[in-house]
């Protein structure tokens, strides 16, 4: 049971959106695609959701079921003039979803909304209006959901919570959740398995910690007086207040950081700083 | 020889007053009618037959009262003609007048005296009206009036019994002229051409009353 | 769970409704009329005048021209520009407003079929159109009757035709019947144009344009005979035919028949269109 794109080729004239891209998703795992804006991350999956067909290829999902498939592309499209509870109603009524008032309060929870909020959706910041797609894109409890770019516009706590909710999701209710973005760290640490797309083509598909070694150009280390340690003397190394920045293309990040434990210096954070061209572009 | 010719001379004068003044007392008679008629009322049926106008029948109670103005009321919008209501032709009697015969004529299988008549008086709201009354009952049958001020109309009437003294159908023939320009909220757009209607100049529009319970209010 | 159309037309409905524009236009409507109301009382008497001039002469009038029916009438002439026009907006913008947020793909993710959704947006411009026509005609009725009261109709249709009360009346009401069908016709092109157009300003021009077409058009009225029947833009003061003496009943059959068929035509093919073309 898993959700599949065979072959896919999409042209808009003479212009090719989709070249040849097959990707599938299972059960509770979270796929991710990364590309780079206009890579046709949101073509795909327009797609996947059925809204345009392809030229040739084609889409298949196993599970029989009402609603194979829920999603949000681009951005989070609600009828703003409505308050919350009304757009999970109209939305629900729709596809035959109930919407009873106790189960429209369940969507809500499912995804952290305020629940007693009757206020116009227009009112809400882009963080709740992404949760907001997502409890409607689960009406009907489609076993598999599609998120376009779902961290766009969204506060740095923002992305936390809708990263926590994607996981829950996948790995608590055992939904499959194809995602896509342009933002590889927030793709590293949210999938199970991740495309990366360019030009309309997948041109890889990797777990998420071979990319993170493929696409990192540097790492920021945060930990007390590290200027002094030994290990951190030498020409790849910027030094900016309390932090260092490693800027070698290929450090041996656990070298590094056991050398700097064996020298007596506390880290508190290692973090990768990665470039997404790297991994489109070999040769880098 | 001379003397005979001028008493024959004036035999003969005399002689055509004498007819003249058997003619004209018609229209005394006439008069004599009309004037024993102090009030009168009635329910009347107006027709409008004027190309320009469609309107359904109307119906109106009408009222006279001696030398004052004829009244119509009706709950229903009516076109009230302006001329045409005086039965009594009050405003023919009303001033001195001469009457002028103009022989006979046969007016709806009636042999009809025909009668000038010119007001003698400016203040007379007509010029000159030339009325065909019947010669055996003494009454009018038509009349032609010509207005001052406001052009010319017939009066054609119809009685029900020969005792009637009142007409039970009275068609009122006059020139109308053709409505001018239809405002655009009132007309269909696109059908009208203005300038026809300008200058589509006077027509004859007709309107026939029919009148029934008569309350007739004698003199005395 | 398998959705009913009722349940989508409703949808629609509760969306249409809960749009503040759908009110601005309702209200715009109203406010019309109370101008067209207020500029009637002022001109009113002075317009009979001028037309009934040479009755004049020949006739007093007893009864009052300037009432209610005369009113209603003079709402009726003014409100086939007006009206198809808001009506144009607001049911176009049910469309190009759900492309342009975004709420169409939404919905369109549902898995609801684009078909069924079409025909509701149809169905529901269908049916808010003759709601708005019978709002137009009881709000121009209520307001006329109240402040100027019955009498005789008086119109100029080839003639200077006077209609008493009660036939008035009818034929007031009918002409709102068969203006609604015009309305309907104007509402199902103005969807067609949303689904061909998307944009919603786009739209908005296409339809201004297409409805002022439409009447030069129907003021050269082209054609004779039968055929002139054919061309739709003729067949948009059908309403008119109601105000002849003699109401030509079989050819307001045929127009009213003709216009069904245009409107039913018009929406299959933005039915076929919206079906076939991808949502972006």
């Amino acid at each position: 049971m898993s959700i599949t794109a065979t072959n896919i080729y999409k042209s808009y004239g003479t212009t090719t959106a989709l070249d040849d891209v097959s990707v599938y998703c299972k059960p509770g795992e979270i796929t991710g695609v990364l590309g780079l804006n206009g890579a046709g991350k949101s073509t795909l999956f327009k797609i996947l959701l059925g809204l345009i067909s392809p030229d040739s290829g084609s889409i298949h999902c196993e599970q029989s079921h009402a609603k194979p498939l829920g999603g949000i592309i681009e951005k989070p499209a609600l009828y703003e003039y409505l308050n919350a509870r009304e757009n999970l109603r109209v939305f629900g009524a729709i596809q035959g979803a109930n919407v009873s008032e106790k189960a429209i309060t369940g969507y809500l929870e499912r995804v952290g909304l305020d629940v007693n909020r009757n206020d116009k959706v227009g009112n809400y910041s882009m963080g709740m209006k992404q949760r907001l797609a997502i409890a409607i894109a689960l009406l009907n409890d489609p076993p598999f959901l599609v998120l376009d770019e779902p961290f766009s516009g969204l506060d740095p706590m923002g992305v936390i919570r809708l990263r926590n909710l994607i996981i829950e999701l996948a790995k608590e209710k055992g939904i499959g959740i194809l995602v896509s973005s342009h933002l590889i760290d927030e793709m590293i640490r949210t999938c199970d398995r991740i495309y990366v797309i360019n030009n309309g083509k997948i041109i890889r598909e990797d777990a998420p910690f071979t990319l993170v070694d493929k696409a990192t150009r540097s790492y920021v280390l945060t930990g007390a007086s590290l200027e002094k340690a030994a290990t951190l003397q030498g020409g790849n190394v910027i030094f900016q207040g309390g932090h260092v920045r490693i800027t070698d293309p290929d450090p041996d990040i656990g070298e590094i950081l056991m050398q700097l434990g064996r020298e007596g210096f506390t880290v508190y954070s290692c973090i990768p700083e990665t470039d997404i061209n790297r991994l489109l572009h070999d040769d880098q | 020889m001379k003397q005979y010719l001028l008493i024959i001379f004036l035999c003969l004068l005399g002689g055509l007053d004498v007819a003249e003044a058997q003619e004209t007392a018609i229209l005394e008679r006439l008069r004599t009618k009309m004037e024993q008629i102090n009030a009168f009322s009635a329910t009347v049926r107006l027709e409008t037959d004027i190309d320009f106008i469609r309107m359904p029948v109307k119906t109106a109670r009408m009222s006279y009262e001696r030398e004052q103005p004829v009244k119509l009321t009706s709950e229903d919008f009516v076109l009230v003609p302006k001329r045409g209501l005086d039965l009594v032709m009050w405003e023919i009697f009303k001033y001195d007048y001469i009457a002028v015969p103009r022989g006979e004529a046969e007016k709806n299988n009636t042999l009809c005296t025909v009668l000038h008549v010119i007001p003698d008086d400016k203040k007379a709201q007509y010029a000159i009206a030339t009325l065909f009354i019947d010669r055996q009952t003494d009454r009018l049958v038509e009349a032609e009036i010509q207005t001052r001020k406001q052009g010319a109309y017939t009066l054609t009437m119809d009685y029900a019994k020969p005792e009637d003294l009142l007409p039970e159908k009275v068609e009122v023939s006059f020139e109308v002229e053709k409505v001018k320009i239809p405002i655009r909220y009132l007309a269909r757009e696109g059908e009208v051409n203005r300038e026809a209607y300008k200058s589509d100049g006077v027509k004859t529009g007709k309107v026939v009353l029919y009148f029934d319970d008569y309350e007739i209010a004698l003199k005395g | 769970m398998m959705t009913n159309n009722t349940v989508l037309s409703r949808t629609e409905w509760f969306k249409l409704f809960r749009q503040s524009r759908t009110w601005y236009a309702l209200g715009a409507l109203l406010l019309l009329q109370v101008i067209l109301l207020l500029n009637a009382w002022y001109q009113g008497e002075s317009i009979l005048n001028m037309l009934l001039e040479n009755l004049k002469q020949s006739f007093h009038f007893q009864g009052e021209l300037l009432n209610g029916h005369l009113l209603v009438y003079i709402v009726l002439n003014t409100m086939w520009f007006h009206l198809p026009l808001i009506l144009m907006i607001v049911v176009s913008g049910m469309l190009t407003t759900e492309i342009e947020t975004g709420t169409l793909r939404t919905v369109m993710m549902t898995g609801i079929s684009r078909k069924r959704f079409i025909r509701s947006k149809f169905l529901v411009a269908v049916v808010f159109t003759l709601v708005t026509v019978l709002l137009v005609a009881i709000t121009s009725g209520v307001l006329s009757y109240l402040f100027f009261g019955f009498g005789d109709l008086f119109v100029f249709h080839g003639a200077l035709n006077f209609f008493e009360s009660e036939d008035a009346f009818f034929r007031l009401a009918m002409a709102f019947v068969a203006g609604a069908f015009s309305m309907v016709f104007f509402s199902v092109c103005s969807l067609l144009l949303a689904v061909i157009f998307r944009e919603t300003v786009k739209t908005w021009i296409v339809a201004a344009f297409f409805l002022i077409v439409c009447n030069l058009l129907l003021q050269m009225q082209p054609g004779e005979g039968w055929w002139k029947s054919l061309f739709f833009f003729n067949l948009n003061d059908t309403w008119q035919l109601f105000f002849q003496y003699e109401i030509p009943w079989e050819q307001i059959l045929i127009n009213l028949a003709m216009l069904i068929g245009y409107a039913v035509a018009v929406s299959l093919i933005g039915i076929w269109w919206f079906s076939k073309n991808d949502i972006e």
